[in-house]
């Protein structure tokens, strides 16, 4: 016998009371096709909650025997902490009243537009999706980089971006096309991205270091950035900071030039004294230059230093 | 374009994933190297953390700095120490996950930002919420949960009810579904974390130290070579009746090698463990007598499963699908969305309930329960001042606490109702009313990291209740108006700071006015 609240349930599913378990299962499936959340949305959940109630009570019931042990509708279970609330409403409506009222009715407005901006603000971010592009900038897979390099592009005028390009291109061995095509999309016109990695010289790659210096050929006052490059640990990049130094521009302050001058390598003292020779040398580097013109094992770095020497001897 | 929702099946020893073809047929994605399985170990190494072939490359010269088994370990306690740092097994799939999820982006030429993570059924709502907190660390930014049985049914062509058996390498799941005319419905899900593929290589591994002479355990540096070696020896003789185990060069000084090792003697160790796959697996076909059994995951293979299924009246069916793909290919369609003509059911698999005063369990929800599923209940204080709600997860063989909350100043009598919501996605919120009070949390509560969107949440929630609170006052115009308005700011993301304070100040201006006070 079928207790009468249960006879409520098989309502719900809209079956009869003698229904076995297989047809509860059906009429479950048959009303959860169009009413599971999922399929219709979010509004239907309280519907689907009762229809997902009904067939647990039922449920329990088919395979126990047992009858529901809980109130089943429980809407209809006394609301009792309500009445607290409602006790307070009853007030005087005098003038105060109405001034408190306006005065909450701005404040609900406002409230409202400051909401509405938030929303679209917070939609307009999701759309840009910075974070999830910073993401795959960090990974150690070239292609996903590539792919996050593509999705940046025009986009390297915000700050984050940038931080994220230094960050990126201080990494030590990058894969070529990822350093070319982080290249690309910073360009030689980007001043500050560039200053920003010079100032980090000393952790670029010497691959993406050679890189960066060939872009920045022809850039205006392009000695104040060359100028961090000449401490870096590889001499190529060295050597190409040297073989960039602009003509109208003054040459490497003195304590660069000690450095420079203790050097060996030929590819370093080739374009060093290259500059010196249109510059002259100041005083004091006479001496190393003499060393050099007289006991470099390469010839081309002999005959630059004594150029030099007899050029300073004239002057 | 269509959004891409990556199927992904996070193995306890391989990682699969795969996606849905317009056609709505999956198919797999290989990773990388060229494969379709990655293996499920993570490595930290000076350059930072790796993952797949790179850290099981890193496992065999450092063990002590490479994880293996990582996700049944879940919710265990236990942590992996290296260089003086702890860490917890959620954090160490974050890089499987975003190496799972990069090599798809390389693959596909698109970023992939959705996901479908398939677990295995016993998880608790903590270890889903971690799992899930795990790939939102790897880069997915929305996460759907689903259960591994639930996800090879759903891959499985069959109709009608079946029992679905996925015997993986770490853990044993089953699930019992039902389907008709396009619903998907699972009547129930169990599993187990103790049982799996990777304890049959442990006690193969054992019993080549053995064969050598030599008493090995999982201290000895030759170890994770022998695992290996066991785990290839082991699906060697699915196939073949003995199998010639080539011993590494060096490695056991003295014996000759090759050394036979047969099926019979592979057998004889293993029964015990199938045995016990074998009851649980029997319990629920007697319960739901199903017309089929449909075996999925790799240790399905093993020949003796089959037998010893098949001598308890239990005929595995025809799969027509690779054993170790149905699980990723149920994720890949589960990311499908859910339409009339393609729904899945599934159920709560197990049940959730409050300790009463008296220390029996009151459940709430009943195991089985189909999600999204929700509950409330009321209870009288039998104490005054504070109390404890203790949230269970019951199960068969017992409860586990999720967490609690604590109610301060209740006196002998006051009604406290408890309301559990389970959203389609498997996390579960719990709110309590007592009086004019309410506490609202989603799980889990406890030992949780705080970060700042979390603050800023429990913040919200606490204004959310004054303005509630009074809303008493006002006519029911502004009701609807206020309630709209706290609508939306629940809406708003909330891993923005600027967004963040700002909504907070919103609330607050509100908050202000309702009390009366001057908001110039």
């Amino acid at each position: 016998m079928i207790p009468s609240e249960l006879e409520a349930c098989f309502r719900v599913l809209g079956i009869t009371p003698r229904a076995d378990w297989d047809e509860v299962k059906s009429a479950f499936r048959r009303l959860a096709r169009t009413c599971h959340p999922d399929v219709a949305g979010p509004e239907s959940s309280s519907h689907f909650a009762e229809i997902n109630e009904a067939y647990m009570d039922i449920k329990r019931f088919l395979l126990s025997g047992k009858p529901p042990e809980r109130p089943l509708r429980r809407r209809d279970a006394s609301p009792k902490n309500r009445t607290g609330a409602d006790g307070n409403r009853t007030g005087r409506k005098g003038f105060g009243e109405r001034m408190r009222q306006r005065r909450l009715d701005e404040a609900l407005n406002e409230a409202a537009r400051r909401v509405e901006s938030l929303l679209r603000r917070a939609a307009e971010k999701k759309e840009e999706g910075l974070s999830s592009h910073l993401e795959r900038l960090r990974s150690v897979h070239p292609a996903v980089i590539l792919l996050a390099l593509e999705a940046l592009s025009g986009r390297t005028g915000e700050e984050e971006v940038r931080k994220a390009l230094v960050e990126l291109l201080c990494r030590p061995s990058l894969e070529r096309e990822v350093l070319h095509r982080a290249l690309d999309l910073i360009g030689p016109a980007d001043r500050d991205i560039i200053t920003l990695l010079s100032r980090r010289a000393g952790s670029v790659d010497a691959e993406a270091a050679l890189a960066l210096l060939r872009s920045l050929r022809g850039t205006p006052d392009v000695e104040t950035l060359l100028v961090r490059w000449l401490s870096h640990r590889s001499e190529k990049v060295v050597a190409e900071a040297l073989a960039q130094w602009p003509l109208s521009a003054p040459p490497p302050d003195d304590l660069s030039l000690s450095r420079l001058l203790r050097r060996r390598e030929e590819i370093v003292l080739i374009p060093l004294l290259r500059l010196l020779y249109r510059y002259g040398a100041p005083p004091w580097a006479f001496f190393s230059l003499r060393n050099l013109a007289a006991d470099h094992p390469s010839t081309a770095v002999r005959v630059w230093a004594r150029s030099v020497v007899s050029q300073g001897d004239v002057v | 374009m269509e959004e891409v929702m990556l199927g992904i099946d996070l193995g306890t020893r391989y990682a699969l994933t795969a996606l849905c073809r317009e056609d709505h047929r999956p198919y797999i994605l290989p990773n990388r190297w060229g494969s379709e399985r990655t293996p499920s170990v993570v490595a930290l190494t000076e350059r930072g953390w790796v993952a797949g072939e790179e850290a099981a490359r890193v496992s065999l010269l450092r063990p002590d700095r490479a994880w293996w088994n990582v996700k049944r370990r879940i919710g265990t306690g236990w942590k992996a120490r290296c260089d003086g740092r702890s860490y917890s097994p959620e954090e160490l799939l974050v890089p499987l996950l975003r190496l799972l999820r990069e090599d798809a982006e390389a693959l596909l030429g698109r970023y992939v930002l959705s996901g479908v993570l398939a677990l295995p059924a016993h998880f608790s709502f903590s270890e889903r919420e971690a799992l899930s907190r795990a790939a939102r660390e790897a880069g997915f930014e929305k996460v759907i949960l689903v259960n591994e049985p639930t996800a090879a049914a759903l891959a499985s062509e069959s109709r009608g009810r079946h029992l679905v058996l996925d015997f993986g390498a770490g853990t044993v799941d089953l699930s019992v579904v039902e389907v008709e005319d396009g619903v998907w419905q699972i009547l129930e899900s169990r599993g187990r974390s103790d049982l799996g593929g990777a304890d049959i290589d442990r006690l193969l591994a054992e019993d080549l130290f053995r064969r050598c002479g030599e008493r090995g355990d999982e201290d000895d540096s030759r170890w994770p070579l022998l695992q290996a070696e066991s785990e290839a020896v082991k699906v060697a003789l699915s196939e073949a009746r003995s199998c010639p185990w080539h011993v590494p060069a060096g490695l056991f000084p003295g014996v000759s090698s090759p050394v036979d090792v047969t099926r019979a003697e592979l057998e004889t160790l293993i029964t015990p463990l199938l045995e016990q796959v074998v009851d649980l697996t029997e319990d629920l076909w007697l319960r739901h007598r199903p017309e089929s059994l449909l075996l999925v995951g790799g240790s399905s293979r093993i020949p003796l499963l089959r037998r010893l299924l098949e001598e308890r009246g239990m005929k595995a069916g025809r799969l027509r699908l690779c054993p170790d793909e149905a699980v990723v290919f149920g994720a890949a369609l589960r990311g499908l969305p859910q339409k009339a003509e393609r729904l899945l059911l599934d159920v709560l698999s197990e049940g959730l309930g409050i300790r009463t005063a008296d220390g029996a369990v009151a459940l709430l929800l009943d195991r089985g329960t189909p999600l999204p599923a929700a509950a409330r209940r009321r209870f009288v204080a039998t104490g005054s001042g504070r109390i404890q709600v203790e949230v269970l997860q019951v199960a068969r063989e017992g409860e586990r606490a999720l967490g609690s909350l604590s109610i301060s100043s209740l006196s002998r009598g006051d009604e406290v109702e408890v309301a559990f919501r389970v959203d389609g996605g498997g996390s579960l919120h719990v709110e309590i009313r007592y009086g004019q009070e309410r506490l609202w949390r989603i799980l889990p509560l406890e030992g949780e990291k705080e970060d700042r969107g979390e603050a800023f949440r429990r913040n919200r929630e606490r204004l959310e209740h004054k303005l509630a609170l009074l809303s008493g006052l006002l006519d029911a115009e502004r009701q609807d108006r206020l309630r709209s308005l706290v609508g939306k700011i629940r809406l708003l993301p909330d891993d923005d700071e600027a967004v963040r304070s700002e909504a907070m100040e919103v609330l607050d201006h509100l908050a202000a006015a309702l009390e009366g006070e001057d908001v110039s």
